[in-house]
């Protein structure tokens, strides 16, 4: 533990003065102007009064489902990308691998930033869900957020959608590590997104990590049409070991197969 | 405390069907500056990537301050600092932090950063990003950072590349006082002959991933004696007549030949030979013989073709 503590200083102080972090706050925050601009778009329907989850939880469930679709996979990628891209462009991992650290605490590390970040954007994202929702009841009354925001709701499956998320993480994670071209791990991650659009409507999506996040998130909105509260029957509980199980089993996989590799360069 | 800093015996690395270190046996004594020579190809590199565990070997053992790396490995990276070809710094982060990142994962004193940014004379630059470095200043970084956990052997792989002559002079004088001052073992690979041949107590020379040579320096050149150059009207001739007299000589593309003897009157029987079948010495000299006579002399032995036979090896 102490390595791994050491190795996720290092990362953190590495993060200074990148985008990662910005882009934590950037992404979700694209998605909240393309869904806010939606709903200035849609103001007749919203202001009919009778959408049947209410205004609160249809704008929560569209963003969510948005953003687990085709913001969440992408940004994982670009994430993984750019913390990998760290070693990678200065030939680092010659110097790291020669200091009096385990290989593994240092791939380790790099995992948990990268869950991190994505932690990160997906807190944001619920956090800018909630300010835009109030700033609309303020700015454009009459569209249904008035009641109470159903934060509970919305911390809940915040939470499960970034449980869901570690799956693709991990694999992100090393296919950014074990190749050094930038191009080759955006391009699995935007082909795996893309392909996700497609298996999303078939009986594989359970099993595909790229559709864990929405299909999670598609929870959120068959749970929302019942209740307001507490997990139900809608919670897709298959889709939340497979991506919380899997994506461990497969960063201890990845782990090894990155650290027992010959630094060649 | 034992009498070597690095021992290999027969440590092999095998690239598909090339043999990059053949059994390769490096006895490094501790306090020396060793300097490790061998063309571009040669096997240097590999042989420190072996050294500092980054790749694994195919057989033979590594033996670190003398106790074997795979056993120990952690423990002994915390006594070895390291300069693995172009220095590995983030160019968005600081000179300082870049240290400060390094020591966290070492888990060295803090007072160490400021120690090492003095005497690389980084001071200056610490809290400027390392993106605006020259290529000068990364080097010193470089070194900065190898030795900021104060290591008891520095392994440093062409440490003077990008370095201005200024740069170079007084890298060579560090290196120089490292064992006597910090009681530090230096192992340091270069493709500048006379590099070596100012710092260096101890060399070896590897070639086709084979060490031809390690010993003393000093020992090396009084056991090579002396080194006679000939200029004649026809050099590719005298080349033969040498070579078929049982002479080691060698030609740089002129009218000169240079070949190392044991005594001056091997010297005067050779120009009598070369006389007597004709052809016309206009030129013959005597000289100590250096340590590129040393290094072309075993490497032209063992079948090597250099490009340039004048102070780089590369």
């Amino acid at each position: 533990m102490r390595y791994l503590a050491r190795a996720l200083q290092a990362e953190m102080l590495k993060a200074r003065r990148t985008m990662a972090l910005w882009l934590a706050l950037i992404a979700p925050a694209v998605v909240i102007a393309v869904q806010v601009a939606m709903i200035w778009d849609r103001q007749a329907y919203y202001r009919q009064q009778e959408i049947p989850r209410g205004a609160w939880l249809e704008y929560g469930a569209q963003t969510m489902v948005l953003w687990g679709l085709l913001m969440l996979p992408l940004f994982v990628t670009l994430e993984t990308a750019l913390v990998a891209q760290w070693e990678h462009t200065s030939a680092q991992w010659k110097h790291l691998f020669t200091l009096p650290v385990p290989r593994g605490a240092i791939y380790a590390a790099k995992q948990i930033a990268g869950m991190l970040f994505i932690g990160l954007s997906i807190l944001a994202l619920t956090t800018l869900i909630v300010l835009t929702g109030l700033g609309m009841r303020l700015l454009l009354p009459g569209l249904g957020f008035e009641g109470a925001a159903p934060l509970w709701a919305f911390a809940k499956y915040a939470l499960t959608m970034f449980l869901g998320a570690w799956l693709i993480i991990a694999i992100q994670t090393w296919v950014a590590q074990r190749w050094s071209s930038f191009a080759v791990a955006c391009g699995v991650g935007v082909a795996m997104t893309v392909a996700g659009v497609l298996v999303i409507q078939s009986d594989w999506a359970s099993y595909y990590p790229w559709t864990l996040p929405v299909l999670v998130a598609n929870g959120f909105s068959d749970e929302a049409m019942q209740t307001l509260s507490g997990f139900t029957d809608g919670l897709p509980w298959r889709e939340l070991l497979f991506g919380v199980l899997g994506g461990l089993l497969f960063a201890v996989w990845g782990g090894h197969d990155v650290t027992r590799r010959d630094v060649v360069c | 405390m034992t009498e070597w800093a690095i021992s290999t015996s027969e440590l092999t690395r095998r690239f598909g069907t090339l043999t990059a270190v053949d059994r390769v046996g490096l006895r490094v004594p501790q306090g020396s500056v060793y300097g490790f020579l061998g063309p571009n190809g040669a096997g240097k590199t590999t042989t420190i990537r072996l050294l500092l565990g980054l790749i694994r070997a195919h057989g033979g053992e590594v033996m670190l301050l003398g106790q074997p790396l795979r056993r120990n490995r952690l423990a002994l990276l915390g006594q070895v600092g390291a300069l693995v070809e172009a220095p590995s710094l983030y160019p968005h982060l600081t000179g300082r932090e870049n240290l400060e990142l390094t020591r966290r994962l070492s888990g060295c004193r803090r007072d160490r950063i400021g120690a090492v940014l003095q005497t690389m004379r980084l001071a200056d630059a610490a809290d400027r990003k390392v993106g605006g470095y020259s290529s000068g200043m990364r080097q010193r970084l470089g070194l900065a950072l190898a030795l900021l956990c104060e290591p008891s052997l520095l392994v440093l792989d062409e440490p003077t590349n990008g370095l201005d002559p200024a740069g170079i002079r007084e890298m060579r004088e560090f290196v120089r006082r490292l064992p006597e001052e910090q009681g530090v073992t230096v192992f340091l690979s270069s493709h500048l002959l006379s590099e070596v041949e100012q710092v260096a107590t101890h060399i070896g020379i590897i070639h086709h991933g084979q060490l031809l040579f390690q010993g003393p320096t000093d020992g090396l050149r009084a056991e090579l004696g002396e080194r006679v150059t000939v200029a004649v009207d026809r050099p590719a001739q005298a080349l033969q007549i040498l070579h078929k007299a049982g002479w080691h000589a060698r030609r740089n593309g002129g009218e000169e030949l240079h070949l190392e003897v044991n005594s001056r009157s091997d010297a005067a029987m050779l120009n009598a030979l070369l006389v007597h079948q004709g052809l016309n010495v206009f030129h013959l000299s005597v000289a100590q013989a250096t340590l590129e006579d040393v290094f072309l002399n075993l490497t032209q032995q063992s079948g090597c073709q250099t490009d340039h036979p004048e102070r780089s090896i590369s």
